[in-house]
């Protein structure tokens, strides 16, 4: 009798929601298409978290191991820089070892540069800057930087660089070609560290004094020298002191001294003294919009012996930032000449720059110039300079 | 008796356990600075690089910020490509604890969920970040990513005090978590504002807050905008009745003046870090004052 009733009871509850749906009015057209467009949207959503959820599955599965992998592929940057002379540019008069005379060429590229630069492994890390040039190729510099000198059993206030390096015996010498502040290099740098300046291989030592304040940084090092270079192939050796103060949050000022000796045939003994003075302004706020930078260099040579000589030259530049892209400056420029005392260089320079983005800069120059090659004359100089790649940032 | 007293000192000074150096921690923005305060309170030293009205994405690499990692026992980076500029300076400083690997470098975006990861990037794409949008900080849910980030690290380099890091991430935790509900209530009236920022620095913000970020005054990242693509969004901002630009303090008012005086909108000048405005000081007052200004625009 029992199962009878729960036979029953059953059945008529299967029928109930059937009896229900046929007492309930029939749907707008209108609702069925509302809730047709919101099943297709909720399935839409499911595929895309299906997707998703295969993806993070796939990522967290081991894939088959390649033979090599593009991560461990260094940062590879290629910088081009085209630069149009006119005015006199008459070929170069002076021979280019002597470091005098204008671009023999009025359209080139001057400078395609190729840079490497990562980690070589947790002990330090290796920068690679090879330059094509109308003139030819060039490992401009090569070297390895040791991040961590207690594995050469250092202390670690010391970082090592071996290899190739532009030497700091000017602040001017250190910047290639594409950051240069204008579209040449000073005069004083030209004529005594040769057009391409000086980069030798080599040992550095840079020791971060144990100062709180200002920063101070003492450099030693050791060259083998090069071709064209001021000590020729002779070993020469470098010391080097930059200090630096927060004159305010918007305010900066870095002074240096270096000096470099070595041999240089047939004058003897050759010492070069130099000093440096960067001031900066930047306010951090509008930062992007406005900064202004002056910079000063000297050098000097100051040879012993009878046939002593001590030629002397100098630059001082600024560079004043209108806005995100556009800086405008000026450089004056006098040396004299290292081969003859007897005359010296001038020059007056207007730069105007033109930054679409970091990676492009255009660049106008206009300089009246003295050389005692040439006599005086006016210059434009154009340059373009791109960048591909991550390049690192320059050094301060 | 002077004698027994000295002797007292002298016993009393080789007792006392001799309490460890704090930690000196340098972090990469004020906003991680202010996390790790809230973390480590005075257990740290900590201060920062970039400054508040300083665009984190530009900060100069001064060498007087070497002498401030070269004594540091930790670093906090933003990490996702934003600060790389903090590269050359970690590698002068002479400090491997603060080199990438090493004890001592907090990558504070580590298990944060990343907004407007691309598929591919190219120059052409502007200063477009590869790792994806790095603002992730203004979203509070990823603030308490940060807090155990700093204190996971924190309690390695310093397991005395690690329990105490661990304790200030559960407490900036619950405070974030009751501040939000203070937060989501507030930013009611900002659901579905539609609003256009000077850069992608808001992403994160907009998801949280319900904002729909329309369009940017960078016609793409790090690029001045021309007088084409003010136009376009001054059109757009005319059809979709956008009446909010979001300026941050380093960025020229030059564009969203301009599109204000065509369109009517407000122009509301929001730091996206601590110490950007007067009185932000930390953290919490960052996100307390940026919603205001929003309100007070919208009112």
């Amino acid at each position: 009798m029992r199962r009878i009733g729960m036979v029953s009871l059953f059945v008529v509850l299967l029928a109930l929601p059937g009896l229900a749906r046929a007492q309930e009015p029939a749907p707008e057209p209108g609702v069925v298409d509302a809730l047709k467009k919101q099943i297709e949207a909720l399935q839409a959503q499911i595929d895309e978290l299906r997707a998703r959820l295969s993806e993070i599955e796939e990522s967290r599965t081991a894939k088959e191991t390649p033979a090599t992998t593009p991560l461990l592929n260094p940062d590879i940057s290629v910088i081009g820089d085209f630069l149009y002379t006119g005015g006199r540019t008459q070929p170069s008069v002076v021979p280019v070892s002597d470091g005098g005379g204008l671009t023999p060429r009025a359209l080139e590229l001057r400078e395609l540069e190729l840079a490497f630069q990562a980690p070589v492994d947790p002990f330090g890390r290796a920068d690679v800057f090879l330059t094509f040039t109308p003139e030819g190729t060039e490992v401009e510099e090569a070297y390895l930087t040791v991040l961590s000198p207690h594995s050469l059993g250092l202390p670690p206030e010391v970082t090592p660089r071996l290899g190739k390096m532009r030497s700091s015996i000017l602040r001017i010498n250190t910047s290639h070609t594409h950051f240069l502040p204008q579209a040449d290099i000073p005069a004083v740098a030209r004529r005594f560290l040769g057009p391409d300046g000086m980069s030798q291989p080599g040992v550095e030592m840079q020791w971060l004094l144990p100062t709180r304040s200002p920063f101070m940084e003492l450099t030693a090092a050791a060259y083998g020298g090069s071709d064209g270079a001021v000590f020729g192939t002779n070993q020469n050796y470098l010391a080097r002191l930059r200090s630096y103060w927060d004159l305010s949050d918007t305010a900066n000022v870095e002074l240096g001294i270096s000096a470099a000796r070595g041999m240089l045939d047939p004058l003897g003994e050759r010492t070069l003294l130099s000093g440096s003075f960067v001031y900066r302004w930047k306010p951090q706020k509008a930062g992007a919009y406005r900064s202004l930078w002056w910079q000063t260099e000297i050098l000097k040579v100051a040879d012993a012996g009878d046939l002593a000589q001590h030629p002397l030259g100098y630059y001082s530049f600024v560079q004043y930032q209108l806005n995100k892209e556009w800086y405008v400056g000026g450089r004056w420029d006098w040396t004299d000449i290292p081969t003859d005392l007897t005359a010296h260089e001038t020059g007056l320079s207007g730069v105007l720059t033109y930054f679409p983005s970091e990676f492009t800069r255009y660049r106008l120059q206009l300089g009246d110039l003295n050389q005692p090659e040439l006599g005086q004359f006016l210059r434009v100089m154009l340059e373009v300079t791109f960048m591909l790649g991550p390049h690192r940032a320059h050094p301060f | 008796m002077q004698r027994i007293a000295l002797s007292f000192i002298i016993a009393a000074l080789i007792v006392t356990p001799a309490r460890a150096a704090k930690l000196r921690v340098v972090a990469a923005t004020t906003d991680l600075a202010s996390i790790v305060r809230e973390v480590a309170g005075d257990r740290v030293e900590v201060e920062s690089i970039a400054s508040g009205y300083q665009n984190p994405h530009a900060v100069d690499a001064k060498p007087s910020f070497v002498i401030k990692l070269a004594r540091a026992d930790a670093m906090v980076r933003v990490g996702l490509g934003l600060d790389q500029w903090a590269d050359s300076l970690s590698e002068n400083a002479r400090n491997p604890r603060i080199l990438r690997g090493g004890a001592g470098y907090i990558d504070a975006a580590v298990g944060v969920p990343v907004l407007e990861r691309p598929s591919g990037v190219d120059r052409s794409m502007g200063d477009l970040h590869a790792f994806g949008n790095p603002h992730y900080w203004l979203d509070p849910e990823n603030a308490k990513i940060v807090a155990r980030n700093i204190a996971d690290r924190l309690a390695q380099l310093d397991p005395g005090d690690g329990s105490a890091f661990q304790q200030g991430a559960a407490d900036f935790s619950k405070r974030i978590d009751a501040a939000l509900k203070g937060w989501m209530a507030k930013a009611k009236p900002l659901q579905g504002l539609k609003v256009i920022s000077y850069h992608s620095s808001w992403a994160y913000f907009a998801h949280r807050f319900g904002l729909d970020v329309v369009g940017f005054i960078e016609p793409k990242p790090g690029i001045s905008p021309s007088g084409a693509h003010l136009n376009d969004l001054i059109s757009l901002m005319q059809r979709d009745s956008v009446r909010v630009i979001i300026k941050e303090p380093y960025f020229s008012r030059q564009g969203p003046d301009k599109l204000a005086a065509a369109t009517g909108a407000k122009v509301v000048e929001m730091p996206p870090s601590v110490g950007g405005a007067p009185g932000v000081d930390d953290y919490f007052k960052l996100i307390d004052y940026d919603l205001d200004q929003l309100l007070a625009a919208v009112k």
